[in-house]
């Protein structure tokens, strides 16, 4: 990752370099609350709507249960209580973005799904020490894409159990 | 060239390699057993002939360099036949080449990069091997073994070779790697010192060899000194044989055949059996081609008018392939699927719109279709079953090695061993079994002397014992050794601060049980094997994975019995499903004693406030589910829900939920990783609804 050369505003500049075809990874966004967040699409099996969740005892409180994918049984962590933020109902916009890391699947509860973006290294800046209500540790850095501010997200991290 | 095709080859050599050590260690062990190891070098010779031919053409050098050595060894041993030799030497030198290949084999099959040399064991082979020289005798006229690690082959003087054969190989057709085999043959050839000229002629060569050898077998011509009986003997022992044709042939037939396959080499293109017939001038050729129509003709032969040997060929054809080697991950796939039809079939007849209807028709299909579907499952079940006879026979090893370190004379007993259980079952008990019997051997029998002074025979048995009942499968270790002493057991578990109530309380049994915890070994002193107080609760452990448990007996001065009850299978068991609030719970069938309604007279609460039932003068501990783990639910009044009584061992206890849905059979599913583990709770199924119901496990729940 880049040092912090690139002042979050400029990013537009860099639309004329798109032919040279500069590392750029895709990311999915999605929002809990009004932040944005990120993480890597190769790490992403599939986005469902919300389902019937099955409670599972003692576990950590944002492990919410298992649900049923079509015979699988796949734990669902809730990322806005991870992130220790308030919990809101479920409605009709929240997802169940299903990752895979190392053959462990797990779905993770958003508020919205964005859309899929085009991240340039150039644009990311390293991680900073501002908002603590998102642990810093699970920030791989901050991109500035077209004036937004996105958190990318480190996978690996965010299943990591306390 | 083992990078192309780089899964199947792979494969299949770590499968047959695996196979052959097995049969290897097998081999070695029977015959210490019964001091008779003359008898097996030509089959060890033989078998580490095989596993040097297919390293080699894999390019596992390490692995091919000490079978080479070892190979070695045992010719000298088959052609000289020397007298007064220790053994035990060898067996032990073999028995590390062993160990050397199955680390190696098993770090081909998981892809690691085999990083050491066996240099320190073949310097150990080669020595042994001079030395048997120089015993036997002390001027060699060649300095043999050490050139031979450089491996160069002695022809010996073309006279003396004066017999020759034309020899057609057919593998079977599952049997793949063909060319491999069929370089091995030749390379076993090349060192019984024939001269052979074979077609296709380059085995390296993947797809011409591979695809020749296929269609048109593989044939030889060779030169040789051996008879075509030993020949004989020598072919049929290769794997995979489907058809052998051995002809005794004049030296031109030879030399012409030397010729007619070279050629074959440079027309590539006839790969088909039909050679050209027209202007053949050479006579070498019209040897061939002849010899090529009277092989056709014979099959002809065969297919019209010989039904008698027809008949004879087919069934031995029918015999051989009964067997097919499947992969596990295949077999877990339709498992599943199976599961989920199951799961489906419920979801559709169970249907209350269409039992709304009450078609009888539909109810009819329905529970054909029913029958069927639980005949498929059992097959399934069926087909994942392997017998117990494997791991068995690797406790030999065990045995043998112990009582040579520990110099006690053992003899192992196996019965049972057709006992067949679920393969993934059979992978958590390898190692408990290995500790158990290491634990007999060491702690359980006395040496031999004090054998003798108890008037017991110096041998020692060691028996191991697998029997079915019912949905169990027993496993049974047990040795004839001095039992278990209580008072050190009970002292040393009181020093470790393990006894939960005063000593005098303790059963036999249950003192007997505490040697499963964790820390407690009754050895004073820790041994290399056993001793150090870890070994016995890993194996509850690894046995608590497959819902397994250990039973100990022992008797004084008569033995001590350790009884493994293990699960038939893992993947589908007869449920109860019950709910407790939105959550469902399913508990083993076979686990439930019986359900209740409680009344209000029958419930006690002691002092700790803990609820107890009385059911029939007898006093149950009550759990409530929803308290244990935290679930929500509007019936918290013992009288209004259900009490279900499970019994786990000798404990019983009562269960508290909300009310009872029915008996479903339920497949199997462990948690993801993700899942941290909950105490009481195995797993989880899924129901005919497409929800999801948590397993209850009823040792968990009780303790």
């Amino acid at each position: 990752m880049k040092e912090k050369e690139i002042t979050p505003i400029n990013s537009y500049d860099h639309n004329q370099q798109d032919a040279i075809d500069e590392e750029a990874q895709k990311n999915l966004t999605f929002t809990i609350g009004e932040e944005a967040y990120g993480i890597q699409i190769h790490n992403i099996t599939q986005i469902i709507g919300i389902q019937n969740i099955t409670f599972i005892p003692n576990q950590p409180s944002y492990v919410k249960g298992v649900i049923n994918l079509r015979g699988q049984i796949i734990p669902v962590m809730e990322v806005r209580t991870k992130f220790d933020k308030p919990v809101i109902e479920y409605d009709d916009r929240t997802c169940i973005i299903v990752v895979n890391k190392d053959d462990i699947y797990v779905g993770l509860i958003v508020d919205r799904v964005s859309e899929v973006l085009n991240i340039k290294e150039s644009e990311i800046a390293s991680t900073p020490t501002f908002n603590d209500k998102v642990k810093i540790q699970y920030i791989s850095g901050i991109a500035h894409v077209n004036e937004n501010v996105i958190i990318l997200l480190e996978i690996d991290k965010l299943l990591e159990n306390e | 060239m083992a990078n192309q095709e780089k899964d199947p080859m792979i494969d299949m050599y770590v499968h047959e390699t695996f196979q052959l050590i097995e049969q290897l260690e097998k081999i070695i062990i029977d015959s210490e057993k019964s001091k008779n190891v003359e008898a097996a070098i030509n089959e060890i010779f033989r078998i580490m002939h095989t596993i040097k031919g297919n390293s080699m053409m894999m390019k596992y050098d390490n692995i091919s360099e000490l079978a080479h050595v070892t190979e070695d060894l045992f010719d000298y041993l088959r052609t000289k036949q020397p007298q007064n030799i220790n053994y035990s030497n060898i067996t032990n030198v073999v028995l590390d080449s062993v160990d050397f290949f199955k680390d190696e084999v098993t770090k081909i099959q998981n892809e690691q990069p085999s990083s050491n040399k066996a240099d320190d064991l073949i310097e150990v082979i080669v020595d042994l091997l001079e030395s048997l020289k120089f015993m036997e005798t002390p001027v060699l006229e060649e300095e043999k073994s050490v050139e031979n690690q450089t491996k160069d082959i002695k022809v010996p003087p073309r006279e003396m070779l004066d017999n020759f054969f034309y020899v057609k190989i057919d593998f079977e057709d599952e049997c793949q790697m063909e060319n491999i085999r069929s370089y091995s043959i030749v390379h076993n050839l090349d060192e019984f010192g024939c001269e052979i000229y074979h077609f296709p002629k380059d085995l390296e060569d993947m797809d011409e060899g591979l695809d020749t050898i296929k269609t048109q077998g593989f044939q030889l011509a060779l030169n040789s000194l051996q008879n075509k009986k030993e020949l004989e003997c020598y072919f049929e022992r290769v794997s995979f044989l489907e058809g052998l044709e051995i002809k005794e042939i004049t030296q031109q037939e030879y030399e012409s055949f030397g010729v007619s396959f070279n050629k074959h080499i440079s027309e590539k293109d006839i790969t088909d059996e039909k050679m050209p017939v027209g202007n053949l001038e050479s006579p070498e050729e019209k040897a061939s081609i002849e010899k090529t129509e009277e092989r056709l003709n014979n099959e002809k032969d065969e297919n019209t008018i010989e039904d008698n040997k027809k008949a004879v060929v087919e069934q031995a054809q029918v015999k051989q392939q009964k067997y097919i080697n499947v992969n596990v991950e295949k077999l877990d796939m339709l498992m599943n699927l199976v599961g989920e039809l199951v799961v489906s079939e419920a979801m559709v007849t169970q249907n209350p719109e269409l039992k709304k209807l009450s078609i009888p028709s539909i109810e009819k299909s329905a529970a054909q279709m029913r029958k069927i579907i639980n005949e498929v499952q059992d097959t399934v079940m069926e087909i994942r079953m392997v017998p117990l006879a494997m791991t068995f026979q690797r406790m030999n090893r065990i045995v043998r090695d112990m009582s040579v370190k520990t110099n006690k004379e053992v003899d192992l007993v196996l019965i049972g061993q057709e006992t067949e259980v679920d393969k993934n079952i059979i992978e958590h008990i390898a190692d408990p079994l290995m500790h158990l019997i290491r634990n007999a051997i060491d702690h359980g029998l006395e040496t031999p002397e004090e054998r003798k002074k108890v008037g017991k025979p110096e041998k020692g048995i060691v028996t191991l014992e697998a029997k079915n009942t019912g949905g169990d499968v027993w496993i049974v270790v047990k040795d004839d050794g001095r039992g278990l002493d209580r008072d050190k057991i009970i002292n040393k578990a009181d020093k470790q601060g393990l006894l939960k109530k005063p000593i005098e309380d303790y059963s036999d049994k249950e003192v007997y049980g505490l040697i499963f915890e964790a820390g407690l070994s009754t050895k004073e002193a820790v041994t290399n094997f056993s001793g150090r107080g870890v070994g016995m609760d890993a194996v509850v452990k690894e046995l608590e994975k497959i819902g397994g448990i250990a039973v100990v007996e022992s008797e004084k001065e008569k033995g001590t019995s350790v009884t493994l009850r293990i699960p038939l299978t893992l993947a589908i068991i007869n449920g109860m499903v019950m709910n407790v609030g939105d959550n469902k719970f399913t508990l083993p069938i076979t686990t439930i004693r019986e359900s209740f309604k409680a009344k209000k007279k029958d419930i006690v609460i002691d002092t700790d406030k803990n609820e107890m039932i009385l059911v029939r003068g007898e006093c149950y501990s009550v759990i409530r589910i929803h308290e244990r783990y935290g679930l929500k639910t509007d019936i918290v009044d013992l009288e209004e829900g259900i009490m279900v009584m499970l019994e786990n061992e000798d404990h019983k206890a009562c269960l508290f939920v909300d009310q009872l849905i029915g008996e479903y059979q339920v497949v199997v599913k462990s948690f993801s990783k993700y899942i941290q583990k909950i105490q009481g709770i195995s797993g989880c199924a899924h129901l005919g609804d497409g929800g999801i119901c948590l397993i209850l496990d009823p040792p968990g729940i009780i303790t």
